[in-house]
């Protein structure tokens, strides 16, 4: 039985895309952190130790990371020279959780009313460009 | 996040990514079950982040660089943190709710995008239709509240909630059910800043995350034995608690008196 039935209303099937779209990309990425959790608490290679993390967390993101790897964080150099690491799998799997809902508006833009396919397309064009932007400049700002 | 922010003595900049990480979360896993229902509308939502997508990502990046580029930012953050806290207790104090707000004539954009649902309620045995009105008025609003959620790492369904019922006049299930999808455009849009500028971390990010999908679904099944009334009390001391902490720990560390 489908939602419309069990709900005895109309459902706009760009509604029903954009369910099932966020639905099976929420699931993806929480089963893959999971899996990354776990290897991040066996300590199987992490950049940070805990015991590090723990003596830093109270001092500001730029001087954690400059304190504890050297490092300046920031952009999609960061995650490049680490991809490694259970720290940065980590956080492309929030990268991921992130991307859900861009994905959800973009597979729904064809299932879409016409004069809804102009906003979808809107806001696609707008979250790829806060994406892009975010890695390429390091979302500015901080410093 | 509040009480973190209160409690520990985690930098302000992860708790708020943490914050906005578990809001995004929470949003994603309740959101699909609504659409499916109708009882979240994209017509709806579609609009409104349009402009709160990019004000939420300022947001994110103006609290990230006063924290670490404004000396005692931390400490203004936390203090501006308090104050935003105890608007959401008055809030919650005294904002109404209206099960089915009379229609009202649409707006211009309302008008254009043709923006109206329907949702069968069950408690009413009866398929309810709504479109909204207002919009120019309300999306400024929606600006300053994406602004706020970028910055302070919160969810804002307390302030989108009121707004799409009382300003939109949705439906107050719509209005709850549309506010969680909103806040998955807006906090995911976010989460990249905070992402790329390290103000994530994974000893605090795995267990909130894991927590936040496992105390969902307990919360479902606790909710609907709990009266509604008795949760909203216990949220609202929650932030009545963490304003006063959040107030009392910026003042002190700003050591002006």
């Amino acid at each position: 039985m489908n939602a419309e039935k069990e709900t005895k209303a109309y459902v706009d099937p760009a509604n029903l895309r954009f369910a099932k779209t966020m639905e099976v990309l929420t699931l993806i990425g929480l089963a893959t952190f999971v899996v990354i959790g776990i290897l991040y608490f066996s300590g199987i290679h992490d950049l940070d130790s805990l015991s590090t993390v723990t003596q830093n967390w109270n001092k500001p993101s730029a001087e954690f990371w400059s304190a504890t790897t050297g490092a300046n964080i920031g952009g999609v150099g960061w995650f490049a020279n680490h991809w490694s690491c259970s720290d940065a799998l980590c956080m492309l799997c929030v990268g991921f959780l992130g991307l859900v809902p861009f994905f959800s508006i973009a597979l729904t833009l064809p299932k879409a009313l016409r004069r809804y396919k102009v906003v979808f397309a809107i806001l696609t064009i707008e979250f790829a460009v806060i994406i892009i932007w975010s890695l390429m400049f390091g979302a500015g700002g901080v410093g | 996040m509040p009480l973190a922010t209160a409690l520990f003595p985690i930098n302000i900049d992860f708790i708020r990514g943490t914050g906005l990480i578990m809001a995004l979360l929470s949003a994603l896993s309740s959101t699909p079950q609504f659409l499916k229902e109708g009882l979240a509308n994209i017509k709806v939502m579609a609009p409104i982040v349009i402009v709160s997508m990019i004000a939420s990502v300022v947001g994110g990046i103006l609290g990230l660089w006063i924290t670490n580029n404004v000396p005692s930012g931390k400490e203004y953050v936390e203090i501006a943190l308090g104050v935003v806290l105890f608007m959401i207790f008055a809030i919650y104090l005294f904002s109404k709710r209206l099960e089915h707000p009379p229609e009202r004539k649409p707006d211009f954009i309302s008008q254009a995008l043709n923006i109206n649902g329907q949702f069968y309620d069950r408690s009413l045995d009866e398929t309810i239709e709504y479109r909204t009105s207002r919009m120019p008025v309300a999306l400024p609003a929606f600006v300053l509240i994406g602004l706020l959620a970028g910055m302070f790492g919160m969810g804002a369904g307390w302030a989108n909630v009121p707004l799409l019922n009382l300003v939109l006049g949705v439906p107050i299930k719509v209005a709850t059910s549309t506010s969680m999808l909103i806040i998955s455009v807006n906090d995911a849009a976010a989460s990249w800043v905070y992402l790329v500028k390290g103000a994530l971390l994974p000893l605090i990010v795995i267990p909130c995350i894991l927590g936040t999908a496992i105390g969902a679904r307990i919360g479902t099944k606790i909710a609907t034995r709990t009266k509604p009334q008795h949760v909203k009390y216990l949220v609202m001391a929650i932030m009545l608690v963490a304003a006063v902490v959040d107030i009392q720990k910026g003042i002190s560390g700003l050591k002006i008196f």
